[in-house]
């Protein structure tokens, strides 16, 4: 099955070649000059950019309202450039990656490290756990030990608890709309 | 064959990218001479580990401590494997806790009760390893780790009890500890690098391996290749194949997609069947365990395994069809998974609240309520109603229960009576329902007592080491419960630092 997936893919890759490779070398450059120059706003905005528009448009809708966590990060007056400031380096990296292989997705999800959300809330990380002790068990304190935040943690999608693969556990539906909450249970 | 034709397009993807000579071809066609010539190594370190679980961390360990450097890679993006969420139950023969608590016990014993249940099919020298050093394995696991145990539990197929359970019931008391260990001699999990081959010189020595670094689970295009150096040898601790449908199938054709398992995702066989093709040998394949303690009420391990297994002993299982036991509650795990999967249906688990009291873990019981696989009735006409069993056969097999529990001896099945168990009648009465789910695979690679992988000469398959699930032979048929934790520690540690004392090729 896996294979056969692979195959087609491998086929559709193919005749979208050229456009799809196209389109994200130009993606990965405009992330890259948007974020470096701190104009990746206006950028959104203008209609010359527009073949970029509609990639970088979520983004930033997510952060200027709506129940992500990204717009809760704008209320507490954290922009782009804090969280992406010193990637410029690492982006154009990415912008290699996008030429030579990933070009099928573009703006694939990035890894953001813990390090580096802890670089914000290494102070007030001890309260997160003590926030999420919901009694039958605590998100930030498990058998899992030390995890990555963004296995659970998005900014620009829907959070996932990465514990409902295997749990069910009942405090799933009293999280807010920044969760998917309708996969726990399936 | 289309696997392999897309295999080999990534390798060339991969060539683009690492910038790898194109010499490297012949070695991925994978057939006539490997040829090391122009690959270009990324990484190296002497010893290479694939797999973050017992086996793998154990093996790291021991080599580190031998002086080699060491690397370990995970698909995952946590580390642990099954062993991280495993039930923590550690079996091991002639203990101080077993002496404290009366138990007389030895390996002798132990080796007695491996072979009976796997059927005499167990690989004896190696299953008498396991034996012989679990004393030792769980004393390192405590005294050099630091893992706190803090019970010693009672398993079906065991002659006496012989489980030392974690603190926290979890093998993740014993991973998180080795992890730590590992990270003091510096050592970190290399996490979501999956193992894609092995690379073998001109003699077939295998001397490292290529991994698509950046791996998603379940991605096969995502991550890019990187060529890790071995220059003493690889370990592979890759684990069972309990989640792959396709691989288990083929083994056992009963354990479609239906079944559910208790494993975590990533429990799948690539790994194994990338050291088939290099020749290694296999065995025992289509031994694959069932939980017979699951249930269908609740997804992976959950807790009625906790419940159901404690009160094994203490109340009967029954099928709701006849209203009659049908297995032996404290027989071996593929007895009572067989004869479940037999009826069609799940069957009833019934305890009171005197044996749930005394036996089950009160955090256990009240999860399990709360997330309904476990149910609470005051009758036990209320429980036949319920499950739709014929009451008057239900009451009178009730009553046979008890007179067996009443004598401690059952001349039905030859159940083991609880040493103070009592004639089920206290109420409220907990039911649980029992349906198995895959749990754990007895076959897999043949190895050595020095943890060396053979292969179809029977010879050893140089610089290829394995240990844990990936390795097959030392429980035969059936696996008891416990045994997998002393297995995965015993030959790990073997399998590490026999890799460490290798000569380097390079
Ligand atoms: C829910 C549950 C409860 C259990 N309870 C007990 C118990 O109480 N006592 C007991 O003795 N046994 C128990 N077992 C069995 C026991 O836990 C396992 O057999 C044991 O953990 C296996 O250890 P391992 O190191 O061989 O493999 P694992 O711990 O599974 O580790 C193997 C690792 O290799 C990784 N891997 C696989 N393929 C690749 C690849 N291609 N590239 C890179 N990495 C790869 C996997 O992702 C995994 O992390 C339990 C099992 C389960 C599932
Ligand atoms: C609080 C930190 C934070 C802020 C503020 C933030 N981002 Fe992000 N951004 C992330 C994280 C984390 C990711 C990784 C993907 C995710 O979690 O959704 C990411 C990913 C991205 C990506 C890469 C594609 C991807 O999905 O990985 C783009 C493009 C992006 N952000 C644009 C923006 C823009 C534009 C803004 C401001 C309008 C912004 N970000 C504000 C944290 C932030
Ligand atoms: C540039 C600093 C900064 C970075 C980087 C950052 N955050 Fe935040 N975060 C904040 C601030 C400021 C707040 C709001 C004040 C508060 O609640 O502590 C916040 C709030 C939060 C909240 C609470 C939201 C709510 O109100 O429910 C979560 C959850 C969170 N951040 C997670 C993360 C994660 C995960 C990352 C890494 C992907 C991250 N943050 C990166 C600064 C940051
Ligand atoms: C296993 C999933 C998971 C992981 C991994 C995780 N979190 Fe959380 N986190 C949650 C959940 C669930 C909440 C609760 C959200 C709520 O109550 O709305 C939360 C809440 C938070 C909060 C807000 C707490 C508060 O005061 O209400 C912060 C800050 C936070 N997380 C930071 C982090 C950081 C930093 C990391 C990585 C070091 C991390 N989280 C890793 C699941 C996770
Ligand atoms: C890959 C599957 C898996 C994942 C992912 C996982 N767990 Fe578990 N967890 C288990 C299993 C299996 C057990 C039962 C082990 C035992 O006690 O026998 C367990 C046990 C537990 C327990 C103790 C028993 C209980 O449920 O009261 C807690 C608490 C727990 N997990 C919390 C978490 C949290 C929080 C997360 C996410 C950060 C998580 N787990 C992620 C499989 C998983």
């Amino acid at each position: 099955m896996e294979a056969h997936n692979g195959q087609t893919n491998e086929v559709r890759k193919k005749a979208f070649f050229r456009p799809k490779v196209l389109l994200g070398v130009l993606a990965a450059l405009v992330v890259v000059a948007a974020v470096a120059g701190g104009v990746l706003f206006q950028a959104s905005k203008k209609p010359s950019f527009c073949a970029t528009c509609h990639i970088i448009e979520p983004y930033y809708n997510s952060w200027k309202g709506g129940d992500l966590l990204a717009a809760k990060h704008a209320e507490a007056g954290v922009d782009c450039l804090d969280c992406h400031h010193k990637s410029t380096v690492a982006k154009i990296g990415e912008g290699i990656n996008y030429l030579t292989g990933n070009y099928e997705n573009p703006l694939k999800e990035r890894d953001f490290s813990m390090e580096e959300c802890l670089s914000c809330h290494k102070d007030d990380f001890a309260e997160a756990v003590a926030a999420t002790d919901f009694g039958e068990s605590n998100p930030h304190d498990s058998h899992l030990g030390e995890i990555e935040c963004h296995l659970c943690h998005k900014m620009h999608r829907q959070s996932e608890v990465y514990c409902a693969q295997c749990h069910d556990f009942s405090w799933y539906k009293d999280l807010d709309k920044s969760w998917k909450t309708e996969l726990a249970g399936s | 064959m289309i696997e392999k034709e897309i295999k080999r397009r990534d390798f060339l993807k991969g060539i683009a990218t690492a910038g790898l000579a194109v010499a490297g071809v012949t070695a991925l066609a994978g057939c006539g001479p490997k040829t090391t010539e122009g690959i270009k190594w990324n990484e190296e370190a002497d010893v290479v580990v694939i797999g973050s679980g017992f086996a793998g961390l154990a093996a790291a360990i021991e080599a580190k401590n031998a002086g080699a450097t060491v690397k370990v890679i995970e698909k995952m993006p946590t580390p642990g494997g099954n062993s991280i969420i495993n039930g923590g139950d550690f079996a091991a023969a002639g203990t101080a806790m077993q002496k404290e608590q009366g138990v007389e016990d030895s390996p002798e014993l132990m080796l007695q009760d491996m072979l009976k249940a796997g059927l005499y099919l167990n690989h004896v020298d190696k299953a008498r390893i396991v034996c012989e050093q679990s004393k030792d394995a769980l004393e390192w696991a405590i005294n050099y780790l630091g893992a706190k145990f803090a019970r010693l539990t009672y398993h079906g197929g065991h002659s006496v009890p012989r489980t030392h359970q974690t603190e926290s019931a979890s093998g993740s008391e014993v991973v998180n500890k080795m992890l730590a260990k590992l990270k003091e001699l510096g050592v970190n999990v290399e996490l979501r690098r999956k193992f894609v081959r092995f690379i073998q010189n001109e003699e077939g020595r295998v001397i490292g391996i290529e991994v698509r670094d950046g791996y998603k689970f379940g991605d096969e295009k995502s991550g890019t290749p990187v060529f890790i150096k071995a220059k003493k040898a690889v370990v592979l601790a890759s684990g069972g194949f309990s989640q792959d449908v396709k691989m288990r199938t083929i083994h056992d054709p009963r354990l479609t997609e239906e079944f559910e398992s208790t494993n975590q995702p990533g429990a799948t066989g690539e790994a194994l069947r990338e050291a088939l093709k290099i020749g290694a040998m296999d065995v025992h394949m289509d031994w694959i365990q069932l939980g017979p303690w699951a249930s269908p009420d609740e997804k992976g391990f959950g807790y009625v395994p906790l419940f159901s297994e404690r009160v094994i002993g203490y109340g009967p299982i029954i099928n709701p069809k006849t209203g009659k036991r049908f297995v032996n509650e404290t027989g071996n795990r593929k007895e009572r998974a067989d004869a479940i999967i037999l009826i069609g249906v799940p069957v009833i688990h019934i305890a009171d609240s005197y044996a749930v009291e005394k036996q089950v873990v009160p955090s256990t019981l009240e999860a399990g309520l709360k997330n309904g696989a476990i149910k609470k009735y005051n009758t036990l006409e209320e429980v036949a109603k319920t499950y739709n069993i014929p009451l008057q056969p239900f009451l009178a097999e009730i009553a046979r229960w008890n007179s067996f529990v009443a004598k401690g001896k059952d001349d039905d099945f030859n159940c083991k009576i609880g040493k103070d168990a009592k004639p089920l009648g206290t109420p409220p009465f907990y039911v649980v329902r029992l349906w198995p789910k895959v749990h754990h695979c007895m076959g897999g690679l043949v190895t050595n007592t020095k943890a060396q992988v053979l292969n179809q000469d029977f010879e050893p398959i140089k610089g290829l080491y394995a240990a844990g699930e990936v390795m097959g032979g030392t429980h035969g048929a059936v696996r008891l419960g416990g045994v997998a934790m002393a297995d995965c520690i015993v030959f790990g540690r073997i399998a590490g630092k026999e890799a460490a004392n290798e000569e380097p090729w390079a």
